[in-house]
């Protein structure tokens, strides 16, 4: 599959955002995820995507628990469960959840198009978009720095059960304890390269000087075009039927 | 007669269908001895560890922990068995002070309080850690880290130790500290060691047998 500009995918993540955050139909939320997906296939892979999913399994599951708990507490005319004078779970509160987890899901896999591009031509996407370099060069650092707290976590929790603990027979009351110690190495350690990082930038000289020069300039193409234009007129599509009512 | 050691059987592993794979070998850890691990970067040294550790599940064959397959085993059970000494010890320590480091797997175990502080004081005393008790944990130096991640790896009981590179980062008199150690680990408690090591001199000190590792293979004894 051909090679899109980074801007061509930050583009189509935008509009894909910005259909999931203001359109509240489930049609329109299931049209925007089935896209996201779709698109994840054909430039990433389908490989890719179900990797992806898997490393993000924990998190869907806590979307998951939200929207259930949303569902719960959203007071509705439909009852489906009802305990004497209490609507427990209602038509509009399991709709309110739906909307929640489509919407997000959206919004988390049609991510998963920037996380393929290289940190260098993002930040270099960005900087050509006039955003200040300082910024892009944060966000692309963030993006890097995710995946090493995933495993300064995941050692954790194995170093934790070496010693013996068995996590699921850790008494209910000690447990936010447990996890909350186990964020403890990850998160130090995150700092403690963030210095290291912060000295690393100031000795080659970060903003020693107003003016940049780049060796790496990015160049949209043809097709780069097409699919941006596509991408918008689309979405102003979407927006204009949403508006509608269709 | 029973089974006292930790044992790789025609064991492998692998990262995926592209990535790097381990290649089916067999390897004997017993109990009161030093096995070294020794071969260049990304030979496949660590992922031998953490096969024998029961980190990894085998792909093939099976490890075994006084006789026990670690494929039936949880990673907590293992735990009870054996101890790992990661590479940045700073990485199992996950309390602000030595004191509350030491209790703080008893407490999450159900000991009492008086119980686990009562234990966290021998072995503090035993580690030469007990004037650092109140210290912060980010404040120790690296050997001092080291020391205190060991106490509370043996604390729990562990007969077998896997040791990722434990001399890197230490000073000359903290490695002395940590040879001297690890000996009488080896000599009175019968402990079994891993480790994986490219400090010659270190190896020299210790080693029992050395295991060359090679692009996943298990070469030879030394």
């Amino acid at each position: 599959m051909r090679k899109f500009d980074p801007r061509t995918k930050l583009v189509m993540i935008l509009a894909i955002s910005l259909i999931a955050l203001f359109c509240n139909d489930l049609r329109y939320l299931s049209a925007a995820l089935l896209v996201s997906v779709l698109l994840v296939m054909l430039l990433c892979g389908a490989d890719y995507l179900r990797n992806a999913l898997k490393k993000m399994k924990g998190i869907f599951l806590l979307f998951f628990s939200i929207a259930v708990i949303q569902s719960i507490f959203t007071a509705g005319e439909h009852a489906l469960v009802q305990i004497g004078s209490v609507k427990l779970i209602s038509l509009e509160g399991i709709l309110l959840g739906a909307l929640f987890l489509l919407r997000i899901s959206a919004v988390m896999i049609a991510a998963v198009l920037i996380a393929t591009e290289d940190s260098r031509n993002t930040i270099q996407a960005l900087i050509q978009w006039r955003l200040p370099y300082e910024i892009a060069f944060m966000c692309a650092l963030a993006v890097r720095f995710i995946p090493l707290f995933g495993q300064e976590l995941r050692s954790s929790v194995i170093s934790i059960q070496l010693r013996g603990v068995d996590l699921k027979r850790v008494p209910r009351g000690k447990r936010i304890h447990m996890y909350v110690s186990l964020l403890m190495p990850a998160v130090t350690g995150m700092i403690a390269k963030a210095k290291d990082m912060a000295v690393i930038m100031e000795m080659r000289g970060f903003r020693a000087y107003d003016q940049r020069t780049s060796y790496l300039t990015l160049k949209l193409r043809g097709g780069d075009y097409a699919v941006m234009a596509l991408t918008v007129m689309g979405t102003a599509a979407v927006f204009a039927c949403y508006g509608l009512g269709i | 007669m029973s089974s006292v050691y930790i044992e790789a059987l025609d064991a492998s592993y692998s990262y995926g269908k592209k990535g790097f794979s381990l290649v089916p070998g067999t390897l004997r850890l017993e109990r009161g001895k030093i096995v070294f691990l020794k071969g260049k970067n990304g030979s496949g040294k660590s992922t031998w560890m953490k096969l024998l550790a029961g980190i990894f599940k085998p792909s093939q064959g099976s490890i075994r922990i006084d006789g026990c397959d670690t494929k039936r085993m949880s990673l907590g059970q293992i735990g009870e068995k054996l101890g790992y000494l990661w590479q940045n010890p700073q990485v199992q320590l996950f309390m602000e002070t030595v004191f509350q480091e030491m209790t703080f797997v008893d407490e999450l175990k159900g000991l009492s309080k008086a119980e686990s502080e009562k234990k966290a004081e021998v072995w503090l005393e035993c580690f030469g850690l007990s004037h650092l008790k109140k210290a912060s944990v980010y404040r120790l130096s690296g050997g001092e880290k080291q020391r205190l991640a060991l106490a509370v790896i043996l604390s729990q009981g562990a007969e077998y130790l896997m040791l990722d590179e434990p001399s890197k980062n230490l000073d000359e008199k903290a490695r002395k500290n940590l040879v001297e150690l690890l000996k009488n680990l080896r000599n009175e408690k019968q402990i079994g060691m891993l480790i994986v090591s490219h400090d010659e001199a270190f190896e020299q000190e210790l080693a029992d047998e050395t295991i060359l590792v090679e692009e996943g293979k298990l070469i030879e004894k030394i």
